[in-house]
């Protein structure tokens, strides 16, 4: 006689809902203990031992495959240097370094012991602000497939005179006299080298939040290696001001706007383009922030670049108060009657002159300096129309480009941006070659195997 | 009692507002302790269909099929390698050190499990053979895995001896990065085309 199998045969062994991993896994119990195997039928197929992936299947595979086992596909740039190296394609072809030094802001050489512990070196101190962190690009070096690019790396040393350095100081003395508001932050969208630079001007202020997400490449069209240097250089002044920073300190995000660089020609470049991903509206209201202060290089840039309309809008919708102020508002005074010009300047102001600098206040409005006895500050003659803008919804490449309605954090990459024709074996999945050119031609891939 | 193992295993690209985690965190959490025959059906249904939605985004993934002596400890040694990852993986979340590792590069990915143990020679074992009788070129395609996913629910659980769903990492706010799945033990995934 057979007896009936239980009405719910199946009893959860295992139920696991936590951080790192959800899962449940059941067992059959009268399956499980059965002890008539005779009764039960044979298979009818030959039970041929389906390989799928084992280690000698895959072996056995790759020794069958044929070129026309390849099919080009199209993937993420990041993901193709994650797995093929930083230079996937290019591991012949050397990084170029003007300006390249061999010392760091404090004239040492601690720069090559850091390459390993950049992204450590330079995380927020506030933990309120780690989730914005994106270090990607520091990463880089810190990759056992990358001996290469750490070897190649040098710091990147500021223009001649320091200008970027200075000018990042001038904002930090705007903010010092209004006594370094936490409801206001910067958002510094200049190239690489320079954003990193003034960033160094203000780090004794503001908490530098770095948002670099790629990696370099040989033919980038991101010069982020620039990038790179340029933090090697400024690196000891950053870990110092870190330390020694008043907290809370407002955040400064630092962006690289070459992100966004013109990509033309997939015969001389890769792309390694990518989207900044700033905190969310709802973000930045949860820290405090109120007022965001967006630097660009000169009155000509006074809106913020594509990838970022979406958010800017946002944030205007969400009450956060959206201001511009291109670089160029901050200058060196100019030197009075026949005195010859200062080689070097010793600080830039907003405006162009000490009487003009606090009039910055004047015309942003958020904060009023103190003036103790100071004379009341003059208004500049030579400044953008910055404290006017506002950011207004238009139709960019990026548009509409986050899943689910939120930004910031996830936001999706348009199509073909950002991405690398490779060629790949159907078979094993590994990747065979990855496009040099229009020609069609593909170079052989880093010289991983798979399997 | 012969025994047939089958597993497969999905990286799946993944935002933190697409719905696919939460709808199937929500399938595995509220999923009854004892399931009837229909209730494992209508399971492995739902979960099916939340992952057939997202077969586009599926980026590597590794599946195996191993009958006779081997299954059962086939079985164990997923399922006990998976569950077993979870010490390790609640102290790194809470490690600050890996903060910084996890929210540099973009948390866009999580792994999902699927695992099963069926008798030997019964239909169940027949139609995972047949599903998996594909060709080598298309071993590691998402059409391929597509399809093995929906077979699950096509078996006749009667044959099930024990089934395992995993998702990882459980936090809708984590995601592991692709420097994450290209290492850490998981240098087996393929590529998916």
């Amino acid at each position: 006689m057979t007896e009936a199998p239980p009405d719910r045969p199946f009893t959860r062994q295992v139920l696991i809902d936590g951080d790192a991993l959800v899962g449940a896994r059941w067992w059959q119990e009268s399956l499980r203990l059965s002890a008539d195997p005779i009764s039960r039928r044979r298979a009818l197929k030959g039970l041929v031992l389906v390989l799928g992936g084992s280690a000698a299947g895959v072996g056995l595979v790759a020794a069958l495959i044929r070129s026309g086992d390849d099919v080009d596909v199209s993937m993420d740039a990041l993901d193709l240097q994650k797995r093929e190296g930083w230079n996937a394609g290019h591991p012949g072809t050397a990084l170029r370094f003007p300006g390249a030094t061999l010392f760091d802001a404090d004239g040492g050489r601690s720069w090559v012991d850091a390459l390993g512990t950049l992204a450590s070196d330079l995380a927020p101190g506030q933990a309120s602000l780690s989730p914005f962190y994106v270090p990607t690009l520091f990463q880089a070096l810190g990759v056992a497939s990358s001996a290469s690019l750490r070897s190649d790396m040098m710091p990147v040393a500021p223009r001649a005179g320091g200008a970027d350095v200075l000018r990042g100081k001038a904002i930090l003395s705007l903010f010092e006299a209004v006594k370094m508001p936490a409801d206001t932050a910067v958002i510094l969208d200049l190239d690489g080298p320079t954003a990193v630079a003034v960033a160094a001007g203000m780090a004794p202020g503001f908490e530098p939040v770095f948002i670099f997400d790629n990696w370099p490449h040989p033919l980038g069209v991101v010069p982020s290696h620039l990038t790179l240097g340029a933090v090697l250089y400024h690196r000891p002044t950053f870990v110092r001001a870190r330390s020694a920073r008043a907290v809370p300190a407002p955040p400064v995000f630092v962006l690289d706007r070459n992100r966004l660089a013109r990509y033309t020609d997939e015969d001389t470049q890769f792309d390694n383009r990518y989207v900044a991903r700033l905190p969310t509206a709802e973000n930045l209201r949860a820290l405090g922030i109120r007022h965001t202060l967006y630097v660009s290089p000169s009155k000509s840039d006074l809106h913020e670049l594509d990838d970022l309309n979406d958010d800017f809008v946002a944030l205007a919708a969400a009450s956060i108060d959206v201001k511009s102020m291109p670089l160029t508002d901050l200058d060196a005074s100019a030197p009075s009657g026949d005195a010859a010009p200062a080689r070097s300047p010793a600080a830039f102001y907003y405006g162009g002159g000490p009487h003009t600098h606090l009039w910055f206040w004047s015309s942003y409005g958020w904060h009023t300096p103190a003036l103790a006895g100071r004379p009341a500050p003059v208004a500049p003659s030579n400044v953008s129309a910055g404290p006017a803008y506002r950011p207004a919804l238009r139709p960019t490449i990026f548009s509409s480009r986050t899943l689910g309605g939120g930004s910031g954090i996830g936001k999706q990459k348009p199509s073909g941006f950002g991405r690398v024709s490779v060629r790949a074996s159907r078979s094993t999945g590994t990747i065979t070659g990855i496009r040099s050119g229009r020609s069609g031609s593909f170079g052989r891939a880093g010289g991983r195997s798979g399997g | 009692m012969s025994k047939t193992f089958f597993g497969i295993q999905v990286v799946v690209r993944n935002f933190i507002t697409d719905p696919l985690r939460p709808q199937l965190h929500e399938i595995i959490a509220r999923s009854p302790g004892e399931q009837s025959l229909a209730d494992k059906r209508a399971f492995w249904k739902r979960v099916a269909a939340v992952l057939n939605e997202a077969v586009p985004a599926f980026e590597m993934g590794y599946w195996d099929l191993v009958r006779g002596d081997g299954a059962e400890e086939e079985f164990e040694s997923w399922s006990s390698e998976i569950e077993g990852s979870l010490a390790t993986e609640k102290e790194e979340l809470g490690a600050a050190a890996d903060e910084v590792s996890r929210i540099s590069a973009e948390k866009r990915y999580i792994v999902v499990t699927l695992l099963f143990l069926v008798e030997a020679g019964t239909n169940s074992d027949r139609t995972l053979g047949e599903r998996c009788d594909v060709p080598k070129s298309e071993y590691w395609t998402r059409l391929t895995f597509g399809r093995l996913i929906a077979t699950v629910p096509l078996l006749n659980f009667a044959n099930v001896v024990a089934d395992a769903v995993y998702l990882a990492p459980g936090s809708n706010e984590d995601g592991f990065s692709m420097e994450d799945v290209h290492g850490g033990g998981y240098e087996y995934l393929k590529l998916l085309l």
